[in-house]
Parts: structure tokens; sequence; C-alpha cells
């Protein structure tokens, strides 16, 4: 199970990880209001958005034949995998039949939920990272801390340290030279690998066509260079038709870093001749959100990261308390609904259901009332924790019984005397004991409202 | 008019004052307000953590109590328990026509206090004669649920003797979320934290939901700062003439 | 033209360097800045042939360590994301705009659109490979701090070649 709780409190001591997920979320938040300003039919874009996205789910199996059709017509080689380890297998046995030893990727998320890398490792397969900041997460041995900013939880003053232990470069911490031993690096990979992978950011149903979108021009070099090209992608990032890519475009890149428009965009629609390209739809738990009637708005999620960049808790600790490869709001559904209950049945309490998320996302998916089902589900099976169940049922006791509230008023009142300091209560026993731990609690009133009300209107 | 008013439980059980404050803004627009006797909370405490059967309980409660034809409005002081009642008591009930019916008839006159005042009753300034540099947090279920952005921002700014400074994380946020703060407190604490920190040269943090003030007040308090908390109606009454 | 200034300042703003330069002068232009005798990797287009740039430049398709510039002619340029499209199946076709350090982007004014509606209606099917360069290479990922030529150029030169009336 992913412990949330402790894996925050244990980001929270190092403020320099706090520092640096502030700052880049916060620094992306201005950008994509600067960004927003200057696209004045921005809200009418995202409605659109939305429309088209609702009518893939609305009419998926159909949407995603006539992509495998068109998609087949251009060339590609098709696959369908129904979860991780089909999909696994078959990216292996691809890469087998090319008798490649070392695969050059791009970023791509679904990559990392079906776990691929270890995987292909333990066959012998080398697979390098290309994307700078998942080269450098690659390097060090962790996970991304964020969608479109992988590596923000570590400091230049790490990642040299990193590059100069673990790859022999001269130890510099300028950012540009760091940046291009990487491109260096990499350059002889792009060259020598037998093989490119990467993922996508949409399917179009109605040409065929798969697009990525980024600005290091890594993914052209993955998806360009290597003899042949494996795209793998989850079955969700399904648009109608090539004249709705452009409201897309107009709406991913400001959400997710507040660029205008990514460096780069390509849009894939041939395989050329002699080159084998092959796209892995991955379903892994996907069909299972469809038929979900309140996760299914889930899969309309187009990976900006908005909802991260916005959300004060994601803004405090970054991605790695998710313990996920999907992190922040979106990424606590999506880690439920793929990875499980079991793994993920703290997730959906780590929200205070603020409601920015739903406020930024560019396909206007309501997070908050998902997580709300999601927690519901949880208590449903798990039957509530013991000590928080007491609480709420004496509460519910408290508030809908007049006989009980008035005694319990009373009892609770006196009582508190005990824990009074001047006019605060500093300490509290038990469950209530992690209020007090931080902060000062205002104690009951003498009388109720409801009591001086009476009192008054009576004299 | 005659309005039911709807303390919540915190302000009942917690702090009365408002309650009356509350009374006396309405009654100085010549509101006819009543209260009624027994205890309720709309529920959200428990509908928030997944507990939607004990939530279940406190709505229908509630609905009880305060499904009356014959008041204009429901008014109460706080963003998020009206909005726990508009947009979630249809959720809670889906399955329930009997109960439903009841939710569509409140909805369309329940309203929160400064809600009330700004969107009914056309208000733009308030005699208070409040004094202080103020500045306002916006609490999440009352700015991004009702949609209440600049209306309290607008009133405190048109009381003659404050001084209304803005602060920066106005709309972040405080960390409370009901069973949140009890489920992480570490976090929650250093998201109350960061948001106090935000705040300048100021002697009062105001707010529409006693909520955010208990949990920002707790903070505040135990990190030893001059900043007083008042929910928003305790300025906006001060100095109004009492019946 | 105006869609032009309007297009010339998106380039700008995506960090590209953006020269207006009229069909003649437009070879002195290339000399100028490549300079001459430089070995540069090319996309043939009837434009770029109809220079005759073979006995300025050491021309190449085929690309290696060493070579500095990239030359290509855009085949259309979008306004709304201050962009040069690049319509390339090949990967010859593909890498002059991504390998070089810098990459020399010639596009005709008469090709600049709009919108990318504007774009994919002038596009028939089967539709080819399409990419959009909105800029040279970037990266931000130490940091924040934004570093040019991540992997592909450092640098975006645009040179418009305006329309003759």
């Amino acid at each position: 199970m992913i412990d949330f709780r402790k894996n925050a409190d244990r980001i929270l001591k190092d403020p320099v990880v706090v520092n640096a997920v502030q700052r880049a979320t916060l620094h992306a938040l201005k950008k994509r209001e600067e960004t927003i300003e200057r696209i004045p039919d921005f809200e009418d874009l995202r409605d659109r958005a939305r429309l088209a996205k609702e009518k893939v789910i609305g009419d998926f199996e159909n949407y995603l034949k006539l992509f495998k059709k068109n998609a087949t017509e251009n060339g590609f080689i098709v696959h369908e995998a129904g979860d991780a380890e089909e999909a696994r297998n078959l990216i292996l046995k691809i890469l087998k039949a090319h008798g490649a030893r070392t695969v050059v990727s791009s970023k791509s998320m679904t990559q990392e939920e079906i776990e691929i890398n270890p995987f292909l490792e333990s066959h012998g397969i080398k697979k390098y990272e290309t994307d700078l900041g998942e080269f450098i997460v690659q390097v060090a041995g962790q996970r991304p801390s964020h969608i479109t900013a992988p590596a923000i939880h570590l400091t230049r003053k790490e990642i040299a340290r990193l590059f100069s232990e673990k790859l022999g470069m001269n130890y510099t911490e300028d950012p540009e030279e760091i940046t291009n031993f990487a491109r260096n690096f990499l350059r002889g990979k792009y060259f020598k690998a037998d093989a490119g992978m990467s993922g996508a950011n949409f399917l179009v149903a109605d040409t065929g066509s798969f697009v990525i979108v980024e600005n290091e021009g890594n993914a052209r070099m993955s998806t360009t260079l290597p003899g042949v090209h494996i795209v793998v992608t989850g079955i969700e990032k399904l648009i109608p038709s090539i004249m709705d890519l452009p409201v897309f475009l107009k709406i991913l890149a400001p959400s997710s870093t507040g660029q205008r428009q990514t460096v780069y965009t390509s849009i894939f629609s041939r395989a050329p001749e002699g080159r084998e390209i092959h796209i892995v739809l991955i379903d892994n738990g996907r069909r299972r959100m469809l038929k979900d009637p309140i996760l299914r708005e889930a899969l309309m999620c187009i990976r900006c990261g908005g909802c991260s960049n916005v959300c004060p808790i994601f803004q405090l600790v970054g991605g790695h308390a998710y313990g996920s490869v999907y992190s922040g709001p979106i990424g606590i559904i999506w880690t439920y609904a793929i990875f499980g209950h079991e793994v993920a049945k703290e997730l959906p309490f780590a929200s205070t259901l603020c409601g920015a998320c739903r406020e930024i996302c560019p396909v206007r998916i309501d997070i908050p009332r998902i997580l709300l089902e999601l927690r519901r589900r949880v208590v449903e099976r798990e039957g509530g924790r013991p000590g928080e169940k007491i609480l709420i049922n004496v509460w519910a006791g408290l508030m809908t019984e007049p006989f009980l509230n008035k005694i319990g008023f009373r009892v609770a009142s006196k009582v508190q005397t005990v824990f009074k300091k001047g006019d605060k209560i500093k300490s509290l026993p038990s469950v209530l004991s992690s209020w007090t731990k931080f902060k000062d609690l205002e104690p009951l009133a003498d009388k109720t409202f409801r009591e001086l009300w009476k009192e008054r209107k009576g004299s | 008019m005659k309005v039911l008013l709807f303390p919540t439980c915190l302000v009942d059980h917690i702090k009365p004052k408002i309650g009356f404050d509350t009374v006396k803004v309405l009654k100085h627009y010549g509101v006819e307000v009543h209260v009624p006797e027994r205890p309720a909370c709309c529920g959200q405490i428990a509908f928030n953590v997944g507990y939607w059967r004990e939530a279940r309980k406190m709505a229908s409660s509630w609905l009880e109590i305060y499904d009356q034809p014959e008041y204009d409005y429901i008014v109460a002081p706080s963003g998020s328990c009206v909005h726990m009642i508009r947009e979630n008591y249809e959720i809670l009930f889906k399955d329930d026509p009997e109960k439903l019916t009841k939710v569509r008839r409140i909805k369309p006159r329940l309203f929160e206090l400064v809600e009330f005042l700004t969107r009914i009753l056309k208000v733009k300034k308030i005699p208070s004669k409040f004094r202080g540099k103020i500045t306002y947090h916006a609490s999440c279920h009352y700015l991004r649920g009702l949609g209440m952005k600049s209306e309290p921002g607008d009133l405190l700014k048109n009381i003659d003797g404050a001084d209304f400074k803005p602060m920066e994380l106005e709309e972040t946020c405080c960390g409370f979320g009901g069973l949140f703060s009890l489920k992480f407190p570490e976090l929650s604490f250093k998201m109350a934290e960061r948001k106090v920190k935000s705040m300048e040269d100021v002697e009062y943090l105001t707010s529409a939901d006693l909520s955010c003030l208990l949990n920002l007040g707790g903070v505040l308090s135990r990190m030893g700062l001059p900043i007083r908390p008042l929910h928003i109606v305790e300025i906006l009454a001060e100095g109004l003439e009492d019946d | 033209m105006e869609r032009t200034e309007r297009f010339v300042k998106e380039l700008e703003n995506n960090d590209c360097e953006v020269h207006v330069v009229d069909r003649k002068s437009l070879k002195e232009n290339l000399v100028n800045y490549i300079g001459k005798g430089s070995k540069v990797f090319y996309r043939p287009s009837a434009l770029i042939k109809s220079l005759g740039l073979r006995d300025i430049f050491e021309l190449t398709e085929d690309f290696h360590e060493g070579i500095y510039f990239g030359l290509s002619e855009a085949d259309y340029g979008i306004v709304y994301s201050g962009g040069l499209v690049e319509l390339a199946n090949t990967r010859e076709e593909k890498l002059p705009s991504l390998l070089p350090e810098v990459h020399v982007a010639l596009l005709r004014e008469e090709n600049i659109v709009e919108d990318f509606d504007d774009l994919f209606s002038r596009l028939q099917k089967p539709l080819p490979d399409i990419t959009f360069i909105t800029g040279p290479s970037k990266t931000a990922d130490i940091e924040k701090i934004l570093v040019r030529g991540a992997h592909g150029p450092r640098k975006l030169i645009v040179f418009i070649v305006a329309n003759e009336y």
C-alpha cells in the first residue's frame, strides 16, 4: 500500500525539495496565466476539447476500431495489450525480432506504468531515457517527481555530483554545461541504438496518426534515427479527428508548462519504406474505467500536469509523495483505477478537495467529485478506520439528536477545561491529538448559539 | 422578508457571537430572522471522508429542520456548508426522490450571508465601524464552489475605517479540509503555515468560513503571531445598531 | 503585409531570429550568415536548388558530426503558434532541421497561414508526416533554468522570402 502520509512527512523534512517543487509549480502557473491572457477563446477551446473527448468516450470501441484501421493503412503495425505483462512481452518480442540490444526512448508515462525498463534490463536490453529530466532521474535510479518536469526535486549540485560520479562528467554546476554533457552523451546513443521508443500524446482516429509533443528534440531523434520505432500508448489518447487536433494543441502546452506551444510537435501518419513503426495500444485497466460511470471521466486527461501545479499539496511535497508514476490530483484517480484498491486506498484522502484542480483542468475533469466517490468506495470496502468511524458516528448522533446534543455539549464543555490553557486548548488525547500537535484549538463556547438565542428571546 | 438562519454546527457550538452578528447584519437590512431550536450539521465532515451513510443521517435531519416553505430564504454564515447542501445533497440523495424534491425546493432559497447581502439585498457598502488592517482568506468552497470572488473584498474595502490588504496566497487552500487535518496533520500544518507566512502587516485575518479561521487561527496562536482571526460577519456587524 | 508582421513577432517570441528578405537578396543573406565554404546539411527544395548554392557551400544530404548548419525550406508558417511546418516523411528530409547546431529555415511569405485549421484544410489525405517547429530546442529540466540546444539546434534562423508584387 502506498503510504502517502509517511511519504509526505519525509519529503516535508527536506526543505530543498519543498522549495524546488514550489518554485517549479508556481513558475508554470505564472507562465500559464501570461500565455492564456493572449488566448481570448481559451474557455471555448476547453469546451471543445472536452466535447471531443466525450465523443470518444461515448463511442469508444468504434473510434478505436477506426484508428486501428487507418493506422494499419498508414503502414503502422498495430498491437493491443490487455495488461502490463502482455505489453512488456509484446515489446520484447518486437525488439528481439530486430536483435535490439540498446534502445533510446522519449518520455512516456505509459512506459513507466508498465515498468518496461527493469523488464528489458532483465532481458539484456539497455534502454536510455533521452528527455533530460527523465535521463537524470534514470541515472539517479529514481522516479520522476513531476509529469512535465521529472527532475524538479533535484538541485544542480546533486545532478552535477550524480553525472560526474556515474557518467564521468567533468564536475560542473552550470546547467548549460550539464545539459551539453547529456546532449553529447545521448547523441552517441541515438546513432547506435537498435530501436527507438516513445509514447504518444494523441491518437487521431480519422487519419490513423499519432502525435508527440516535446521541447527538447529528443523525441524527434528517438523516433527518427533508429531502424525501428515502437510507440507505447494508452488507448485513452484517442481523439476523433485531425481537425480536433488544433484545439488540443492550443490547450495542452499552456496548461502544462505555460508555453503557447511546445517547440516540436510531430504528427506521424506514414511508415517510411523499409522502416517498421509499431504501435502498442495498452488497456491495462482503461476499459474498466470506461465502464465505471464515475471513473470514466478521468480518461479524458491529456496529462498536462496542470492539476499538479495548482494543487496546494503537490506544491509542497511534489510527485514522489504519491508513490506512483501518476502523481498529483488526477494521478490519485489513475493510480487507484490502474493499480487497484489495495495499493491506492490511502491516496484518495490526500486532498483537501479545494477544487483548484477542477478549475484549472483544460478538459474540465471534476477531480474532487471523483475523489469523493473513491473515498466512499474505500470506506465501504474497508468499513472505515475505527477511531474515525467512532468520531463520525458520535458527531452524527450529537448533530441529529437534540437531547444527546444538549448532554454531549454540557459534558464536553466541562471536560475541556482540563485541556484548556488560557483561552485555547493546547493538547488533546487520542484521535484528536494530531490536531493539537501543530495548532491551538478554540474551545467550545459556554453555551450554544441556540441556547443564548432562546435566552435573549425570552428576556 | 423572513429568513431562517442556519448558524452551522461550528458557529453554534464554538463561536455563538458569529450567529448574533449574522442576525445583527440581517436585521440592519430589515430582515426578520428565525433560528430553529434543533441542532444541525450539514454533514460535510462525514461526506467528505467517505462516510455517506452518516452524512445522509445528518443531511436528512437538516432537511427536516430547514425545509420550511414559509421562509423566503435560508441564510448561513459559511460558504462550505452552503456549498455542501447546494452541490452534494443531490449526490447523497440521488436514489431518494422524496428527499431530492426537498433539496431542489430549498436550493434556490439557500444563501451564504455575504452572497445573500450582495446578490439578493444588493448591498454595496455596509456602515460598519470596524477599524484596523484586515486581510482576507478566500475559503475554497466559497470561492470555487459558490463563485464568490470579488464580493467579500469589495464589502471590506468599502468599510470606511478598515484598511483592506489582500494577501498573496488569498486563493490557496489553508490546509484544513475537514478530517484531512487529522489524517495528515504535518502537511495540513505546513499548508497553513505557508499561508500565514504570506500575511504581512495586518492585524486581522478574515474569511467567510469559521472552519478555515479555526485552522489558520490555531496556527497563528501556536506561532504566537499577533494576527486575530475574525469571521467576516464580525467585521461587517461592528458598530451596527443592535435591536 | 500585416500577417507577416504578426508572424515575425510570434516567431521572435519563440526565440527565433527572423529576417524578411526579397528573393534577389536571399542568396547574399545566406552567404553572409553561413559563411562561404561552410559545410551545410540540407534538405533540397525547388527554392533552395534555384539559388545555386553548390558553388558557395559544401552542401550535403548526409549528416556527420561536426556539421554546424542545417538548411531547409519550411512548407508553411503558422501565425498562431509562431512556428514553421515541415512536411517530411523520410529520415533524410527530417534531419536537417534537427541535428545541426544551427537550423537555417527558409519560408516563402505566401506560405504563411493564420492557424492550424488553415493548414489541415489544405492538406490531402493520406497525410504526410508533419512537424511543427516553434523555436530552437529547449529544456528547463535543471532547476527550471532555460537552456537552448537540449538535443536539437541551439538556434533557429528564419529567412522569410517576401512575396514579389
